[in-house]
Parts: C-alpha cells; structure tokens; sequence
C-alpha cells in the first residue's frame, strides 16, 4: 500500500477519471473499484474520498443525485460538463507529470 | 445469502452517525448507506448485526466521519454560483461600468465620478476578493494563487487607472510588470529550462 503522502494530489485525479469513464458512481463504489484495479496498492480512506468528492462538488466539477436503492438512498456523483474539461484537463497534467517524473528518476518503465 | 439490514437496523446507523456529530442531511443519507453497505458485508460472513456494525465501524472510523463533515461544511461554505462564469461575467459588467462612465464624461453628464467611485469599490472590495477567494478554493497551489492573485490586482488597478485617468499609474504598471515577470520565471522559464537540462543529462547518459 502506498503512503499517504504518495497518495495527496492523486484523489481527486483518480476520482475524475473513474467518472470519466463511468456515468455515475458511488463513494463505496469508487473506493472498491480503486481497491480492485490497483489489486489493493491503492486504499482510499472515507475520510479522503468524501473530502475530495464533496470538494469537487463545491466547486462545480462534480454533481449529485440521490436515487433510491431498496429503501434507503443512495448518492451518485457525475462530472458535469464543465467538470468533465477539467477532467480531462488534471489527467493530462498528471500523465505529464509522471513523464517528467519519470525523467528525473530513471523507472524504466514505458508510459503511454 | 445476502441479507438487507432491516429499517430499525438503518435507523441504528443514523443514530449513530448523528451522535456522532454528523449534522447535514444529504451527509447523513450519503455515510449511512456507505455503513449500511459495510455491515450487510460483513453480515453477509455470517457476523450478526452488532458485530457486523462494529466492524463497519472500525473502517469508518468516528474521527474520519467528523473529518468529513468539518470538510463538507467548509466546502459548502463557498457559494457555487461563484463560479468562474459569474467571475468573467462581473468583470465583464465592471467593464461595461467604466465604458459607461467615459460616454458620461464625454457627453458632459453630471456625477460621473459617482461612476468612478462605484466601480472601483466594486473592483477593490468584491471582485479582487472574490478571484482570490476562488483561486484559494478551487487547488491548493498557494504560492502560484497568491503570486496570480497579486499580478491580477495589479493589472486591474493598471486598467482601472487608465480608464479613469486616461493615464498610466506608474506605480501600478511596473508592480503588474514586476509580478508578471516573476510569473514568467518561476512558472515558465524555470520549468522549461529545468526539463532541458534534464533532457540533456539524459541524453549523456
């Protein structure tokens, strides 16, 4: 698992692209979709998560909506369309910098 | 077998969650789901519900919950229509004000500089305090917040100046000169020669 420090910055990138590639998600639903592609490298706590998620909501990246599953709600995130550009805006700035990153420190590693 | 908790069970989780100091609604609604779906995991292993709920509890844990919902509230805190539509949109209207206020001047209207005094309130005291107050809000980039923040309100005094006094203020031009400058170096000049050099280590390597 990786540190927390580590970790800072990334959220909400990882965040908004998961909801770039999926209409709607919920906050159980993003940590345990990280968890499983990241095969549990990557653990997003609660308190991060929702910090990040009602963040990004605060500032009009994110919307919400509240569907009713069984009896109880549920609250769903998506990117709104000027969330959407600043989606793409942060993963293109974080691939750079991993570029870059990987240009001081020597990785060996190809990314796309 | 998966098993649904029951509406007593879900009451339990909110009552939990509003002794702990969880005070917003849609909050509320949002964690007691997130809970709920814990607890009927562990439920699902075979756990009753108090055990179930405990553990829900140890991933959630209470000073994470009022980590949530200080943050919540304080993001909350900033008003969404102050987006960066409304920004342009208010200095676009400023902008109308002082063009305005020249026609005046030209057209020998009377308390024209009623106009000036309006507008410049309106740049010092809401729309310059507005755009840090976005940029602080919007990244946690400090420095290049406070830097662009400081060049704006320069540029603007710049501008304000001229349109006012048909004249450039010296002062006000060379600190947006100055700040543009230090802009320039930190956040562009800096980088790109920094990724050159580094292009070329490598390259020797």
């Amino acid at each position: 698992m990786y540190s927390k420090e580590l970790l800072k910055g990334t959220i909400e990138i990882i965040i908004l692209k998961l909801l770039s590639e999926n209409v709607k998600m919920y906050g159980y639903e993003i940590t345990q979709t990280v968890k499983e592609l990241t095969a549990n490298k990557i653990q997003i706590s609660e308190g991060a998560m929702y910090s990040s998620l009602h963040k990004l909501e605060a500032t009009g990246v994110l919307e919400t909506e509240s569907v009713m599953v069984g009896k109880r709600p549920r609250v769903y995130y998506r990117l709104t369309k000027s969330g959407a550009a600043v989606a793409t805006e942060k993963i293109a700035e974080l691939a750079s910098f991993i570029k870059s990153l990987n240009d001081v420190i020597d990785f060996n590693v190809n990314i796309a | 077998m998966k098993r649904e908790l029951t509406e007593f069970e879900y009451d339990q989780i909110i009552g939990y969650l509003k002794h702990s100091g969880v005070i917003e609604d849609k909050l509320i609604k949002e964690m007691a789901d997130h809970l709920a779906i814990l607890t009927e995991l562990y439920l699902g292993e075979g756990s009753d519900f108090e055990t179930s709920f405990e553990r829900a509890k140890q991933d959630v844990k209470q000073k994470d919950l009022l980590e949530i919902s200080e943050n919540t509230e304080g993001f909350k805190g900033y008003p969404k229509f102050l987006g960066k539509k409304f920004l342009v949109s208010f200095a676009v209207m400023i902008l109308t004000v002082f063009i305005f206020r020249l026609l005046m001047k030209y057209q020998h209207i009377p308390k024209h500089r009623l106009v000036i005094v309006i507008s410049r309130r309106l740049i010092s005291f809401a729309l310059l305090p507005l755009l840090l107050l976005y940029n602080l809000t919007i990244s946690a980039n400090k420095a290049k917040q406070v830097l662009q923040f400081v060049f704006q309100f320069s540029l603007f005094q710049t501008i304000a100046e001229y349109l006012i006094k048909q004249k450039i203020s010296i002062i006000f031009l060379s600190s947006s000169v100055v700040f543009g400058l230090i802009w320039l170096f930190v956040f562009l000049i800096v980088p790109l020669i920094r990724d050159k050099r580094i292009t070329k280590v490598k390259k020797g390597i």
